[in-house]
């Protein structure tokens, strides 16, 4: 009988343990999934929840969870119930580094609670530990029913033998008794508090805000108001902006230089602290206040301008830029806001190291924010993004194209002569792209030689914007391409647009290149013969000139056919006639 | 009123429930103010004054929206939590005054807290309120107060057996608070030191950094806990690196000065930590100077008066940039400015002074000038240190925040010896927050100059019979006069 009890403590105690064990392993799992994801998205508070289903589970059946941590596991009574090997999200280690070494959840545990601590776990293990510590965490949140224990290296002894005895000399208690009660009972305090003596006080009549203090126990309405006022105006501070405000003022106000030195010193210091800590808001509030700073210190004389000009110019140098590169690379999941209004900030001066930037970058957004900050900054400063032309790495060469592209100065054509010539096919074509936007008429020329571009996607935007623009100088190059034996072994679109190219930029002109084809009898590959003459048709159309319409009418009057049909078609739908439908042609 | 554990018990809550919850807490809260401002008021007023019939009813209107469904509520205080029926009453900064006063009430009479049937009536409340509050009740305990109660029929109303009625228990749990109070203090002290000693040798700043705040925590803790054993501990003298120990008094006063304005916890910790490291710039100062024991020539000011300025720039370089770190910069930039702008350090632009610096900036010289350490080498009286610095409320601090300040350090502070008019000699060892004239004392020795062994008597026990105060302050009586160090009688309770 005895030994059956045992047996059903014993498997009682074991689904405890393994009931523990597994919710610990599913919170384990929680939180090395939610350190991958943003903390808004999902799959974090899905996490979240079904850890509290698994606790709250627990908890209804066997009541409170308590266990001890250890470096790397979590114990019950000597045995071990969670262990973590890796380093990577090892929940124990967690706890452990920060001195909690007992944790327990109690009944009445709620889930909002749950989820707070949940939060505070991901928030030290996301931010590293050195910048936040679990224990102040947990003390801010005033958990009603999560305890924990923790230890802490702190020797009471130590201290107590700061304190020096005194030598205490024997003390005559009676003496002093005798001697006080001589002493004339009423004091000043009494007198400056019941308002009877202002004298005996040492303070005149006129000292009205003595009233304050009359009632020394008790607090009107007009005081308590004061006090909420005081608390109120305190409340909407942004108390680290203060902070800042008052380092600058520091600064300013600094007679001598080596103050000035240790001020600056301090500046940098806070700087890279808050760059560290990705506190972004901060570092543009910052920089706005080195900026007015710096305005001021230009109006006195003296180094202080200077070494200032220096200190505001390394936010964004190479090593601060490098820095938020890292870190826009190590998670897609950044505060971009905060890093774009950091980059709009900037001065022209750390544009090289923009671009620099914009080659390490490794995901698209970041980029687009870097492009976007460089388009702002580079309007005035033209050569230094057309620099980036001569960068070895493609892709840095693409995005500064982009970038003068879209900042759309006629200055950037310069540099894209080089551009058009680089190897590269995605760097040619944003070239081509570019030019389009930077271009007036008369410099579309230099996409001359690019009708001829190996890629045909080039060719097809070369031929493309000489036609929208009727650009005659392209016609000889593009009648020269359309005689050449190059132009049958091209597809249908690019002979296509070929053609519409040659009627625009030739007019009248284009009409005997064009009047070849659509006559040309052709034995082989009739139909695809028959599509370039079609071709040829349409484009006759685009030149809209009497000749032109001859050559249209005189297509129709042959007989019925595709290509009379076509000719008719756009002789309808322009609301002309032919002279004689069935007329033979040549 | 729906059964606690229901709410409390993790299941998952519904939004309407988690509405609910805290309406709960709410009234709970309302009422357990409203049972503070009843027997408050029943201590300055005769039973019949409209004023006390008011207070009843409103208390009586809230005894009736809370017992709902329910026949009976009590308000209890268990470890020095207040539970309404089973629930834990989660108390605000705010109504910290009211939880403390029911506290310290049910304590005396020797019970845990008082149920009150859904059949109360005004005329039972009025009754039992005005009985509650007498001084000269010598009845304690539940069951004897019970008893006392149906004497004079007031059914409805009972009182609820103390688990701690055990005397010795009591003495048991006071002196572990005061351990507890000891050991927090002395590590914020232990902090202080790493942290201002280790700045010098740029050692492991963050680990200092996460390590101050929890030391503040604690700090704020114990107050909250029992103010009295932490203010007490301010009183020690004699540590052999005294801005240490100045920082964490200055600290504790600020705290406990927070604690009464109201302010959040994550505002109280910030206000701690910025008070724990006003003097941050003194690590700059030479030991030589600060340890000088004549009085300052003005080369000596000079360098001083360096410190606000430096102490907010190396506070910028040891520490994290965040909330606490910018609070500490402002105070310890400003701890010297006076409410009036005037002050140093000097700056070209003109800042508004910071309340957290015109807290700190008060506590601050309210601890140096009661130590005798830096404005003047002697340790000034206490009477006449409250009195120098009302008098400079116009100037030099801001009236209102010293009003509370003085609220909570009292007419005769901790430490204070006083001459009582029965001719015995008596140490402040608590401030009373409903009377500060009326502290709690141990008697040193009795009218002849024997030393006595006497527990702490409180001056607001009253003679009914006679219509008077048993003990009354005489004055207050300069322990450096006679050569008595205070912090040997602290550290021996």
């Amino acid at each position: 009988m005895q030994t059956d009890t045992k047996v059903i403590e014993e498997q009682a105690e074991r689904e405890i343990y393994e009931g523990l064990s597994d919710f610990l392993n599913v919170f384990s799992k929680g939180i090395k999934t939610s350190l991958i994801y943003p903390p808004d998205n999902p799959i974090p508070r899905e996490f979240k929840k079904s850890c509290w289903n698994k606790l709250h589970q627990h908890i209804q059946e066997f009541g409170l969870i308590e266990f001890e941590v250890h470096a790397s596991s979590f114990m019950l009574n000597g045995e071990t119930i969670h262990e973590s090997r890796t380093r990577e999200g090892n929940l124990p280690h967690v706890l452990h580094r920060d001195g909690i070494r007992r944790l327990m959840f109690k009944e009445t545990i709620t889930q909002i609670e749950w989820e707070q601590f949940f939060d505070d776990i991901l928030t030290v293990m996301r931010a590293g530990e050195d910048y936040e510590d679990l224990v102040n965490l947990f003390w801010q949140r005033d958990f009603g029913s999560i305890d924990y224990d923790v230890v802490e290296d702190f020797s009471l002894a130590e201290i107590e033998d700061g304190f020096s005895a005194p030598e205490q000399q024997e003390v005559e208690y009676s003496e002093i008794i005798l001697s006080e009660s001589q002493v004339e009972t009423k004091n000043a305090l009494d007198a400056l508090l019941d308002g009877s003596e202002k004298e005996l006080a040492g303070l005149s009549e006129d000292d009205d805000f003595l009233g304050i203090f009359r009632n020394i126990q008790e607090f009107g309405p007009s005081e308590k108001a004061y006090l909420e006022d005081l608390m109120a105006a305190d409340g909407e501070l942004i108390i680290e902006f203060e902070s800042i405000e008052l380092l600058l003022d520091i600064l300013l106000s600094e007679d001598e230089l080596g103050n000035f030195d240790e001020s600056l010193l301090t500046l940098d210091n806070m700087f890279d602290k808050m760059l560290d800590s990705e506190q972004f808001p901060l570092l543009v509030y910052l920089i706005q206040g080195m900026k007015k700073c710096y305005a001021e210190l230009q109006k006195k004389s003296g180094p202080r301008a200077d070494k200032f000009k220096d200190s505001l110019a390394r936010v964004g140098d190479r090593i601060r830029i490098s820095r938020i590169t890292n870190l826009l690379n190590s998670s897609e999941w950044q505060d971009f806001d905060g890093i774009r209004l950091y980059l709009e900030e900037l001065e022209w001066k750390s544009m090289p190291s923009l671009i620099w930037m914009l080659g390490e970058l490794n995901n698209f957004p970041a980029r687009k924010m870097v492009i976007e900050a460089l388009i702002n900054k580079g309007r005035d400063r033209i050569e230094i993004i057309g620099n980036a032309i001569h960068d070895s790495r493609w892709y840095v060469v693409r995005n500064a194209v982009l970038i003068l592209g879209e900042i759309g100065d006629n200055k950037g054509l310069s540099y894209m002569r080089k551009a058009l010539e680089h190897f590269d096919e995605r760097v040619r074509w944003e070239a081509v792209v570019a030019v389009e936007k930077l271009a007036s008429k008369s410099d579309l020329k230099i996409l001359i030689p690019y009708l001829k571009d190996e890629s045909e996607r080039i060719r097809h935007k070369v031929i493309e914007m000489f036609s929208q623009n009727r650009y005659d100088p392209a016609f000889e190059a593009i009648q020269e391409i359309v005689k050449s034996s190059q132009f049958n072994g091209m597809g249908f679109e690019e002979q296509k647009n070929l053609l519409k190219a040659l009627a625009f930029t030739g007019g009248d002109n284009a009409l005997p290149v064009l009047k070849k084809i659509v006559k040309k009898r052709s034995f082989f590959s009739a139909r695809a013969s028959q599509k370039k003459k079609e071709a040829a048709v349409l484009a006759i159309s685009l030149i809209e000139t009497e000749d032109a319409w001859k050559l249209i009418e005189e297509a129709a009057n042959k007989k019925k056919g595709p290509l009379a049909n076509l000719a008719q078609l756009i002789l309808d739908k322009k609301g002309r006639v032919a002279a004689d439908r069935n007329t033979e042609g040549d | 009123m729906t059964q606690p554990e229901a709410i409390n018990s993790g299941v998952q809550l519904s939004d309407a429930e988690k509405r609910e919850i805290a309406n709960l807490q709410a009234l709970g809260r309302d009422l357990a103010t409203q049972l503070y401002v009843c027997l408050k008021t029943a201590s300055f007023y005769d039973p019949r004054n409209d004023n006390f019939k008011k207070q009843i009813s409103k208390f009586l209107d809230l005894l009736h929206v809370a017992t709902d469904h329910e026949s009976h509520l009590s308000i209890t205080d268990v470890d020095g939590y207040l539970f309404l029926n089973d629930q834990r009453l989660k108390i605000k900064l705010d109504g910290y005054l009211a939880a403390k006063y029911l506290q310290s009430q049910f304590e005396n009479l020797g019970v845990a807290g008082m149920e009150f049937s859904v059949k109360t009536e005004l005329e039972e409340l009025e009754k039992a309120f005005s009985q509650v509050v007498r001084s000269d009740l010598k009845v304690r305990n539940a069951e004897n107060l019970n008893d006392y109660f149906r004497g004079l029929e007031i059914k409805n109303i009972k009182f609820i057996p103390s688990l701690t009625i055990d005397d010795c228990r009591d003495d048991d749990d006071d002196e572990s608070e005061r351990t507890s109070a000891k050991k927090t203090f002395f590590q914020a002290l232990s902090v202080v030191q790493q942290v201002m000693g280790g700045f010098a040798q740029q050692k492991k700043r963050n680990t200092n950094f996460f390590k101050a705040k929890r030391a503040i925590h604690g700090i704020i803790d114990e107050i909250i806990k029992n103010e009295s054993y932490m203010l007490e501990l301010t009183v020690l003298r004699n540590y052999d690196q005294y801005t240490y120990k100045h920082s964490v008094n200055v600290s504790v006063f600020a705290v406990a000065l927070g604690i009464r304005l109201g302010l959040s916890k994550a505002r109280l910790a910030e206000l701690g930590f910025a008070a724990l490291f006003h003097d941050f710039g003194k690590t700059r100062i030479p030991i030589d100077l600060l340890n000088k024991p004549e009085s300052f020539n003005a080369l000596d000011w000079s360098k001083m008066h360096e410190h606000p300025i430096y102490g907010a720039k190396a506070l910028a370089q040891a520490f994290p940039m965040d909330s606490h770190t910018a609070r500490a910069m402002l105070v310890a930039f400003e701890h010297h400015k006076n409410i009036d702008g005037t002050g140093y350090p000097y700056i070209n632009r003109a800042r508004p002074m910071n309340l957290f610096s015109r807290i700190v900036s008060m506590c601050d010289y309210f601890d140096a000038v009661t130590s005798g350490r830096v404005y003047s080498k002697k340790p000034m009286p206490l009477d006449q240190v409250i009195m120098q610095m009302i008098k400079q409320a116009k100037v030099k601090f801001d009236p209102y925040l010293l009003k509370v300040l003085i609220n909570i350090i009292g007419i005769y502070p901790v430490g204070s010896l006083l001459l009582l008019d029965t001719g015995e000699l008596a140490l402040v060892v608590a401030n009373n927050m409903n009377d500060i004239f009326r502290p709690d004392v141990r008697i040193l020795a009795d009218t002849r100059g024997k030393k006595e062994q006497t527990p702490v008597v409180q001056l607001t026990e009253y003679d009914r019979e006679n219509e008077k105060y048993v003990r009354n302050v005489v004055h207050l009586v300069d322990p450096e006069k006679y050569g008595i160090d205070i912090s040997e009688y602290i550290l021996e309770s």
